[in-house]
């Protein structure tokens, strides 16, 4: 085995440069990696593009602290909540650019970053007004499928700069797995430049050995292991603990108001 | 004792929704779905109906006497001991394949084409409102065998023509894909002569329901009044949502 990969929060977040675009784990209010987005927001970096399927939580904490000018996402949502507050009011603002994915689409963009490939073939899309929007963007075009001659989008592969993945356990160098849902972030580890691995254990190889199970990321897709016990709250974190709707719910309604920055240093900054 | 809940319009929702499930079908819920969630339970227990569950919390066929009403419906707690997990990209894979029967979908606004907006209200590069993006909507219109759309049914909402096309009804319609709207007042379906009303809420007024869209709504000739859910549907709904979290929803 390589050398260890483990390091603090810190360090890990140097591995993060302005204007990079990052990727995240979980969804809304699920295995968000939050100890770490901590420590970005207090890095001070800038201009990030993040770029995330269903985000929620993580995202508009970041958007809430000025860290992120460009967002490409399926969906921001804080769910029965109502609309990710601080994505809302910076997109009406003009202060961040949104990009609207769709759920197939996003996964068929990194697949073919995983893959290596340079765009991938996507069923259903087409018909939709977001085919315009993309098209300009460059992120996809709709090209004829040179078998069947009929119209076909395609994906341009997606590479995030930066994966940031929240675990169940990882051994120090980086081979880690993920229990209960996985969403696409075994995806995100093979399609990203470089991928930070945090877990809520650090574990010895023999443990991971024991069980012989599918690895969710391999020290070969990693560069950072951080040591992150309860670092998704307050979403959920699968097999650990639940998500803190109160503390959810207070975020909201303090975003609402203007007092995000307020609540994220309360709550997160102090915390971690 | 338990205490007695009088049937509420989401109540009707959710029984509504749930006759729409089928034996044998395979059905998917997404995100801030938990009215079609309580749909899928009520299909389950009450109606005893044999389908397949897939979800966004990426459970495959959980034990509903487990499930609850969360404040997330992709919170990994609320769909318990499921057979295993199933990714979600997997389950787009199925519907690419045609092997989705049935999906759920929200929309902030639904047009006379079936089609669904989950964008933007006013333009999109300054929009009024930035709503929450369609999440799969676009990836899967095309593609599942039939799509229940659940939304307020009022003139904001039911409208001649959507600020943004999220979801291509109107592919749907032209493909002769099944397309169903659940206001929380009676049922529509799409069809190539425009929305037709098929099921009213008892209760509710014809009337009321074609003057609170700003869509123009056909009336079927085979229009049925549903019933409201009966002792034993409510005592299952409550049962999932002790707390009465989907009233939350705006429905009534």
């Amino acid at each position: 085995m390589p050398s260890s990969k483990l390091m603090g929060s810190q360090e890990a977040v140097n591995l993060i440069e302005d204007g990079m675009s990052i990727t995240v784990s979980g969804i809304t209010f699920s295995r968000n990696p939050m100890m770490l987005i901590s420590y970005l927001i207090k890095s001070g970096k800038k201009d990030l593009y993040f770029i995330d399927r269903e985000p929620g939580f993580a995202l508009d904490v970041l958007v809430a602290s000025g860290v992120i000018s460009k967002v490409r996402a399926s969906m921001a949502t804080f769910e029965l909540y109502g609309l990710a507050p601080s994505v809302r009011k910076s997109v009406e603002e003009g202060k961040i650019e949104f990009i609207e994915d769709t759920c197939g689409a996003f996964v068929a963009g990194l697949r073919a970053g995983a893959q290596g490939v340079p765009f991938m073939p996507v069923k259903g899309v087409l018909g939709s007004d977001l085919v315009k929007l993309h098209e300009k963007t460059g992120t996809w075009k709709v090209l004829k499928d040179p078998f069947s001659n009929e119209e076909v989008l395609v994906v341009k592969a997606t590479r995030p700069d930066v994966a940031i993945i929240h675990v169940n356990y990882s051994d120090e160098y980086g081979n880690a797995v993920i229990e209960g849902p996985k969403y696409e972030d075994e995806l995100k580890v093979r399609a990203a430049k470089k991928v930070i691995i945090t877990a809520e254990r650090i574990v010895p190889t023999d443990y991971i050995r024991k069980y012989e199970c599918s690895l969710s990321a391999t020290t070969i897709h990693v560069s950072a292991v951080v040591w992150a016990p309860r670092g998704a709250w307050p979403t959920a974190m699968y097999n650990s603990y639940e998500a803190d709707y109160k503390a959810i719910e207070n975020y909201y309604n303090e975003a609402k108001r203007g007092g995000a920055s307020s609540w994220i240093k309360r709550n997160l900054l102090n915390r971690w | 004792m338990s205490i007695q809940i009088k049937p509420r319009p989401t109540d009707f929702m959710i029984k509504c929704m749930a006759e729409l499930i089928n034996n044998g079908e395979v059905v998917y819920h997404g995100l801030a779905s938990q009215i079609p969630v309580l749909s899928m339970l009520l299909a389950r227990e009450v109606s005893g109906k044999d389908f397949i569950w897939l979800s966004v919390t990426e459970a495959y066929m959980p034990l509903s006497e487990t499930v609850k009403f969360y404040l997330s419906s992709g919170d990994p707690f609320s769909e318990k001991y499921s057979v295993g997990v199933v990714p979600t990209y997997e389950v787009f894979d199925l519907a690419a394949q045609g092997k989705i029967d049935l999906m759920f979908f929200g929309a902030a606004q639904i047009d006379e084409n079936g089609n669904t907006n989950l964008s933007v209200i006013g333009s999109y590069e300054k929009p009024k409102v930035r709503l929450p993006g369609g999440a799969a909507t676009a990836y899967l219109f095309p593609l599942v065998k039939k799509i229940v759309v659940w939304a307020h049914h009022d003139k904001r909402t039911l409208v001649r023509k959507v600020d943004f096309i999220t979801g291509q009804g109107w592919l749907r319609i032209k493909n002769r894909l099944k397309l169903l709207l659940c206001t929380n007042k009676g049922l529509i379906e799409y069809t190539d002569k425009g929305p037709l009303l098929k099921v009213i809420f008892e209760n509710e007024d014809i009337k009321d329901i074609t003057e609170n869209a700003d869509m123009r709504i056909n009336v079927s000739d085979e229009l049925y009044y549903l019933k409201a859910p009966n002792k034993k549907e409510m005592k299952v709904i409550q049962y999932h949502d002790p707390l009465g979290l989907r009233y939350k929803l705006g429905y009534g």
